[in-house]
């Protein structure tokens, strides 16, 4: 089956964009944001694998060895980073909209006024 | 039955297009195990010769792409000032002194074995954190991961003891000093190629002995000045949402 990583990747975007639709609560609806981001991950790094490959740390291991690809690893770092704090970013801004209009459900907030 | 039709037409077609992108997409990636990405291989060959490197992520992360992730450090510092910024003090809000949450349970202590478990993971979490970030260019790990292990150390302060132990810890001003010296730290370390007539982020220092713990130039520096941003940064976000909770509370209109 090597096909099967992409194909949980497919069911992460999903199940998060499923959860994200469905949202009737804003903490609920940036964790499903996060699931659906997961998904990313698990696509990168399935990407850069190499079939018998090692992690891409060179000290004592052989010269010939094979190794996965050190790019979309260091790309999937920046992604969790950027990921988490924009969680954060997003969660306190549901707080606030919380304080304001006393209700956690995005469907009954009122439309934002600038 | 048309209407409901109608109500999940949206939905169909949108489910349609993204079936048939994603079925797209799947179609075009490569083979699993199979990638022969043109950058990956290159990386791996120089980064021994080069710059004495052994861990290619983050010879990646600091060094090939170094600049890349001096913009990843100012997002993480950009959206913890925003956090900050959208959680201070509002005008209708007057800060507390923190409560407790559970009123009912009186003043109970906290119990023996969480506040032995607080003080035997406190030290050891900080060590393992700044172990994490000195050996980021030798070990899996570096800045950003270390970074937020330091954090957690202080989260088991919190944990097993009070609110009030974990503010002595943080006084905001320094924290927040802490934090703008990491991200300061990265564009000075990038900078001080410049008056040497090199490009931003060339490296100067020694590249020394591969494996050693001072070596691939300026890269430990970088890994300290991220450890040290994201540290700082988790927690004063953590001490944001603290504050929310415990000390925040709308003030009561007379």
């Amino acid at each position: 089956m090597t096909i099967l990583p992409y194909l949980v990747v497919i069911e992460l975007l999903l199940v998060g964009l499923y959860g994200i639709a469905g949202s009737r609560n804003t903490i609920h609806l940036v964790s499903c944001l996060f699931v659906a981001q997961s998904s990313t991950y698990l696509l990168l790094l399935s990407i850069g694998y190499v079939q018998g490959g090692t992690a891409p740390i060179t000290d004592e291991i052989p010269g010939n060895a094979r190794m996965v690809d050190p790019v979309v690893q260091a790309l999937t770092l920046t992604d969790i980073v950027v990921g988490a704090t924009v969680s954060a970013l997003l969660l306190a801004f549901a707080l606030q909209r919380y304080k304001l209009t006393g209700t956690m459900d995005p469907r009954r907030e009122p439309p934002q006024r600038g | 039955m048309s209407g409901k039709l109608r109500h999940y037409l949206p939905f169909l077609l949108g489910a349609l297009l993204l079936g048939a992108t994603l079925l797209r997409a799947l179609c075009a990636l490569p083979p699993f195990g199979g990638y022969r990405g043109a950058y990956g291989p290159i990386v791996l060959n120089t980064m021994e010769p080069l710059r004495h490197a052994q861990q290619a992520v983050a010879a990646v992360t600091f060094d090939y792409r170094g600049f890349d992730t001096l913009a990843e450090e100012f997002i993480l510092f950009a959206a913890v000032a925003g956090c900050l910024l959208l959680l201070r003090r509002q005008e209708s809000e007057a800060a507390h002194d923190p409560v407790d949450q559970a009123g009912d349970r009186g003043d109970l202590e906290p119990a023996p074995a969480m506040l032995g478990l607080g003080v035997l993971m406190f030290p050891f979490t900080l060590l393992l954190g700044i172990y994490v970030v000195l050996h980021g260019h030798l070990s899996p790990g570096g800045g950003f991961q270390g970074g937020v292990l330091l954090a957690t150390a202080f989260y088991y302060v919190y944990l097993s003891g009070e609110y009030g132990d974990l503010l002595g810890m943080s006084r905001d001003h320094a924290v927040s000093h802490l934090e703008a010296t990491g991200a300061a730290g990265y564009v000075l370390v990038g900078v001080l190629a410049l008056p040497a007539g090199y490009n931003y982020l060339h490296n100067l220092l020694p590249l020394g002995d591969k494996g050693e713990l001072l070596s691939t130039g300026m890269l430990p520096l970088l890994n300290i000045a991220v450890g040290t941003e994201v540290a700082a940064a988790f927690l004063l976000l953590i001490a944001a949402f603290l504050r929310q909770v415990l000390v925040i509370r709308r003030e009561k209109k007379p």
